[in-house]
């Protein structure tokens, strides 16, 4: 019994010791590929920071994001989860049979006056029309659903899916936006138009579109500008060649699943060769980023490999005077229309008001006035205000 | 730092056993010495600005005692030595705690703008204040010598494992063993076996209760229906158990390494056919210091009803406030403060008639009120929630989803609350193999505990609002 208890007692010594030294001595990676997230940074000391404690604090995040072998104990972690407790809901995703859709929450969401909701987004985007039709331009607003709208029959029916919420504020936005005379575009007519589901058109381990859904979109936009007496060219699906990735997809969704997420599918891919040349200036810095960025070999792709992800500003350049110049406006949704708009714009320019904050857009209309002004957005964020919600 | 994170596993404690056990045991000063850098660095770790703090409560607490022995028989000087004490570790508690809830009542109650004064609240102020307390009101009734040597009352109020949660630990308990103590392999067997016990209580239970818990209370009433709100009185109750007693299990299984012996803090309280029972079992340090320090010296129950009565309220409207500076922990405490009276006048003879079944429901429905009492910081969300309870609507709607995703913790946890799997746990032959098994179930525990504790390091960014 004695040679037991000292054996536990050894052993517990022992793992201690292997955890410290790996945790000490291993590899330090700086980006959680799952979390999509820096991992916290060694603390810097100062006087400052032991007395309001975030010295200290910042040695536990340091220790718990990098104590060693931390992917593969979450890994294990999930699949005890996912196979053993059998957890419809990990790390705030719900599985469902078609898709990965996110938890939203059971606590109810601000005002349930969902006409002046709309009503004040929509007065939000007033000074943008004004200041487009001062110089001639044309504005269009272009609204998706979010794809857990899309999906929401995954969803278990003792959950929250905040449907009255989301259907309430999209309605009165919608209705806003008419009765103030703002041309519109809807994905999901679009995406609907030959009486197929709109599912197709979105990714299920992700909470965008897929490039099918960008593709239609982008087409309708530039088929709306054809009719605005714009002469564009629009790139046939069939040449950009769309394709699966072979590098694994890891959509915010199921990148939280570290890789263990029960419903798979590839990014879909297009041939970038086919767009024409261009020049691409990010932030202010030229580059040579390409519109796709594929990983290298063995790593993971994700939503970001379209334009690179999101950027506050981006200005592409094709040298093709006679084609009209286009400024979209809107969060990762923009991505891959962006790159879509090489084949069809003279200069393309992208805001991304997360990111941006050196002028507000009516300042930024005066110094640069596009032909096409386009806002893109999702519908779980049509009356949301800040970033892309709070246009001037 | 608290005992269930990785700062505390992987590199404090190895680093406190490894220094403390390298010093040969025939020094003890040294030990003591090491123990006691070792829980200073804890809790600069967790709040640097308040060990200054804690060392001057220490330093009165030490020449209080001082100043009562040495006055012998002069009483002006042993009641100076006390008032010092008192006034040192109430005011501390008065301004640190409860600085901001009086000045803030005082400014609802009449209208004055008061600025509400912005205080941090030192960690484990109520313990190690009430810890140094108890040690100066012993030694001022005689019931033990002060201590001459600064270190041990600064071992005694410091000790990392029982710092910042209890037990609250009376001097007289671990006087000897601060002087001359033994450890001894069987102890740190048993120390780190309880240890993994409470780690397990909490980060296997307690969290995943806390995390439902915290769903369902904050859950808008419409949407709550009594099934879900019910769930959410038991999950929190069970949260709060498994919290406190988890961390009790730590501290005490920390001690026992050390050669300590704490006093146990929970016993089973969810068995309780009575609220009577419930308080002999729950948070029983507490519940000892506050008869043995305010009760009893009000005058107990030696002065006749109507003062015992209020000697009653007084204890619990303390008990109460001792839990936060907030009125629903007063409420929480007055709450049981009327329950106790009832059953003590009214339902005690009653309830010995009544089967023990029923008397166990009888308590739990009592209690698991007393626990939405205590989760409901704002008052007007107590009544929603207690609303709710009775407010039969619908299907089982969220409830079905909790149970869905959390029956092995649900199932474990209701059964872990009784004493039978741990009787089980520690019946069986007295063989190497049942030790063995043994072991091999709590490294098991050991194992999901740190998946679960790198689970929650999970912090995806955010960058959409879903």
């Amino acid at each position: 019994m004695q040679r037991i208890k000292q054996g536990f007692v050894l052993l517990l010594g022992l793992l201690a010791a292997l955890f410290l030294l790996v945790t000490y001595l291993g590899r330090r990676e700086e980006i959680s590929k799952f979390e999509y997230r820096t991992l916290a940074a060694h603390p810097e000391f100062s006087k400052e920071s032991l007395l309001d404690g975030s010295y200290f604090r910042g040695w536990d995040e340091y220790i718990s994001d990098h104590t060693a072998f931390r992917d593969g104990m979450m890994r294990s972690y999930l699949w005890l989860r996912l196979h053993v407790k059998k957890q419809l809901l990990v790390n705030d995703i719900i599985i469902s049979e078609e898709s990965l859709l996110p938890y939203l929450g059971e606590k109810s969401f601000g005002s349930d006056d969902y006409a002046a909701l709309g009503r004040d987004a929509v007065e939000r985007l007033e000074p943008i029309r004004q200041a487009v039709e001062a110089y001639g331009g044309h504005l269009l607003y272009y609204g998706i659903e979010g794809q857990s709208v899309v999906f929401r029959d995954g969803y278990p029916p003792y959950l929250h899916t905040h449907v009255d919420y989301y259907e309430n504020c999209a309605a009165a936005f919608r209705a806003a936006l008419a009765e103030a005379g703002f041309s519109t575009l809807y994905a999901h007519d679009v995406f609907t138009a030959d009486g197929g589901s709109p599912k197709r058109y979105y990714a299920r381990v992700d909470h965008h579109y897929n490039f099918l859904g960008a593709y239609k979109s982008y087409e309708a936009i530039c088929l709306w500008c054809r009719e605005q007496g714009m002469e564009i060219p629009i790139v046939e699906q069939e040449r950009l060649q769309i394709h699966p990735s072979e590098a694994p997809f890891y959509g915010a969704y199921s990148r939280k699943l570290y890789g263990l997420s029960p419903i798979e599918e590839p990014l879909l891919i297009f041939d970038a060769s086919v767009l024409p040349s261009y020049q691409r200036w990010d932030n202010g810095e030229q580059t040579d980023a390409p519109l796709l960025q594929l990983p290298e070999e063995g790593a993971p792709i994700y939503y970001a490999a379209y334009m690179g992800g999101d950027m506050g500003e981006t200005v592409i350049q094709t040298d093709r005077p006679e084609l009209p110049s286009i400024l979209i406006v809107g969060d990762s949704y923009t991505n891959p229309v962006e790159a879509l708009c090489v084949g069809s714009f003279n200069e393309i320019r992208s805001l991304d008001f997360r990111h941006y904050d050196q002028m507000t857009l009516t300042e930024y209309l005066e110094s640069y006035p596009a032909d096409l002004v386009l806002i893109l957005r999702d519908s779980l964020n049509y009356v949301i205000p800040g970033g892309n919600g709070d246009l001037k | 730092m608290v005992f269930s994170s990785f700062s505390f596993l992987i590199v404090f404690l190895p680093a406190v056993c490894l220094c403390y056990f390298l010093i040969p045991q025939r020094f003890h000063n040294a030990r003591n010495l090491v123990l006691l850098a070792f829980s200073l660095f804890f809790y600069v770790w967790g709040e640097a600005k308040g060990v200054l703090l804690m060392l001057a409560v220490i330093t009165v607490s030490y020449g209080s005692a001082l100043l009562i022995e040495r006055a012998g028989e002069r009483r002006s000087l042993r009641r100076l030595g006390l008032g010092l004490e008192l006034l040192a570790c109430l005011g501390a508690l008065g301004y640190f705690k409860y600085a901001g809830f009086f000045v803030r009542t005082l400014d609802r109650l009449f209208p004055l703008a008061l600025p509400i004064p912005e205080i941090v609240m030192p960690i484990g102020i109520s313990f190690f204040t009430f810890q140094s307390m108890s040690y100066v009101l012993d030694v001022y009734r005689g019931k033990t010598q002060a201590q001459r040597d600064p270190l041990h009352v600064a071992l005694y109020v410091a000790l990392f494992p029982q710092l910042v949660a209890g037990p609250i630990v009376r001097y007289e308990t671990i006087q000897a063993e601060i002087t001359e103590r033994k450890e001894r392999l069987a102890d740190i067997y048993d120390g780190l076996q309880r240890f993994i016990m409470g780690l397990g209580k909490k980060v296997l239970l307690a969290d995943v209760f806390g995390h439902e818990a915290e769903i369902i209370f904050a859950m808008d009433s419409g949407v709550r229906n009594a099934p879900t709100a019910w769930l959410g009185a038991v999950l929190f109750s069970l949260q709060i158990y498994y919290d406190f007693s988890g961390y009790s299990d730590m501290a005490i299984g920390l001690g026992r390494i050390f050669g300590f012996h704490f006093p146990e803090n929970f016993n089973y309280p969810f068995v309780a056919k009575s609220a009577t029972e419930f308080w002999r079992r729950w948070h029983i340090t507490l519940s000892s210091w506050f008869r043995d320090y305010v009760y009893i010296p009000l005058g107990g129950n030696r002065r006749g009803l109507p003062r015992q009565i209020l000697n009653l309220f007084v204890l619990w409207g303390l008990t109460g406030l001792w839990h936060g500076a907030s009125w629903n922990y007063v409420l929480w405490g007055l709450y049981f403060c009327v329950w106790l009276i009832l059953e003590k006048f009214f339902l005690g003879r009653r309830l010995e008639k009544l089967p023990a079944w029923l008397c166990h429901v009888y308590t739990l429905f009592f209690c698991l009120v007393s626990m939405v009492i205590f989760n409901s910081t704002e008052l007007s969300r107590l009544g929603s929630y207690l609303s709710d309870l009775f407010h039969f609507r619908g299907d089982f709607g969220y409830a079905r989803f909790v149970l869905q995703q959390n029956v092995p913790e649900i199932v474990l946890g209701l059964a872990i609350c009784t004493p039978l799997p741990l009787r089980l746990f520690r019946s069986g032959p007295d063989k190497p193999w049942a030790e063995l098994l043994r072991c091999c179930c709590l490294l098991a525990v050991l194992a999901l505990s740190a998946l679960a504790l790198t689970g929650s390091s999970f912090h995806a960014f955010i960058y959409f609002r879903f």
